[in-house]
């Protein structure tokens, strides 16, 4: 049965705060912050199913394979959610509309396919996966089983702004060829930037702070997509 | 602990293949494209949903599941089920309910038979996280 109560409380909705922090993970000082408010937001799920949505996909490979004729490869590095039933939907989620935003959850079929997420082909780090990546792959990301297709784990959150597409690493865990699907749970919103102020006060009563990209170059969010877009630094936050 | 239920999406299916099961160990091949022996991967156990074995003579035999390490040259099977009767020319089913079989990584599923040329093995499978014992 589908549910969404792991991430129902995670749901963005009107009037609540998205803060994003760049950088200073290695170097706190240096950290830079902005912020939103969700003006209007609806939530909406899409089944993607790889066999149908994606020209010409075959199954992963297994595990320790190389792929033959018949198999896409068991890890596929910065693949990109096109639409094949909806013409000309190449990126999903390269969203292009001043002020749009997209919060996006997702569960994973089968189990054994193991997913990690990448904003603008860089590893993210958000609250719960602040760890850059290396060779150890198999050990980071989101399972199946962590997040089963009916039921999205909270832990696959990601933000999608606008010119800042998202796409994912994957991998089969698995001595099976495998066809992956997703159930996402996308909550569409459009943001109103925060004022300095605003921002200040969001920061200092300590609502969750997301990061865009990998903890050492976070990817920044323009101006020219959200006109008004207040930048504070670390020190216009907390002083010193 | 509640019982694991594994979604309908990971379940796949093994079989014996074009050959029944005889007298020698033989391995259990991925229903599908890859129509290979399925060796456990690292950190997952392989678990027997259900197992369906046919009887293809008019004699009662019997028929055992293993696990081996290897599925290639001589497989020496490390641990193995009991030896489950099949009546002539008819069919068993055992569910994951009446009997668990699991296989850890590294090893994969083998049946033999007490007869030559006797069975035909079909097993609903599925991986879950973690190790396990070898059967």
């Amino acid at each position: 049965m589908e549910s969404f109560e792991r991430v129902d409380d995670r749901l963005l909705r009107n009037g609540q705060y998205l803060l994003v922090s760049y950088s200073g993970a290695k170097n706190p000082a240096q950290a830079m912050f902005t912020g939103f408010r969700v003006v209007k937001h609806n939530v909406t799920t899409l089944y993607y199913n790889f066999a149908t949505e994606v020209p010409n996909f075959l199954p992963m490979a297994p595990y320790g394979t190389s792929p033959g004729p018949t198999n896409s490869p068991p890890y596929i590095d910065n693949f990109s959610f096109s639409l094949q039933e909806v013409k000309n939907v190449t990126d999903m989620f390269d969203i292009t509309k001043t002020g749009d935003a997209y919060q996006v959850f997702y569960g994973i079929s089968p189990s054994y396919l193991r997913v990690m997420n990448k904003v603008q082909r860089q590893f993210v780090s958000v609250l719960e996966q602040n760890i850059y990546p290396s060779n150890s792959f198999v050990e980071m990301g989101v399972d199946g089983f962590q997040s089963p297709l009916n039921n999205p784990s909270e832990k696959t959150e990601f933000i999608v702004f606008v010119n800042l597409t998202y796409n994912v690493t994957l991998m089969n865990t698995a001595t099976i060829p495998i066809m992956p699907a997703f159930n996402f749970v996308v909550n569409r919103m459009i943001l109103e930037p925060l004022g300095q102020a605003e921002l200040k006060k969001a920061i200092l009563a300590g609502f969750p702070i997301r990061s865009l990209g990998a903890v050492d170059s976070s990817i920044m969010i323009s101006p020219d997509n959200y006109p008004g877009l207040v930048t504070l630094s670390y020190r216009e936050i907390y002083g010193g | 602990m509640e019982k694991y239920e594994p979604p309908e999406y990971d379940l796949f299916n093994l079989n014996n293949g074009s050959t029944a099961i005889g007298t020698t160990p033989a391995p259990l091949l991925y229903e599908g494209q890859a129509n290979a022996a399925v060796i456990v991967p690292p950190d997952l156990t392989l678990r027997v949903k259900q197992v369906v074995i046919q009887n293809a003579t008019t004699s009662l035999i019997t028929v055992q599941l293993l696990a081996v390490s290897t599925v290639s040259g001589a497989p020496t099977p490390v641990a193995k089920t009991p030896p489950i009767p099949v009546p002539a020319s008819s069919a068993v089913t055992l569910d994951e309910d009446e009997w668990s079989i699991s296989v850890k990584s590294g090893y994969s599923l083998v049946a033999v038979s007490s007869a030559a040329n006797s069975a035909n093995v079909f097993v609903k499978a599925y991986f879950v996280k973690g190790t396990g014992s070898p059967i």
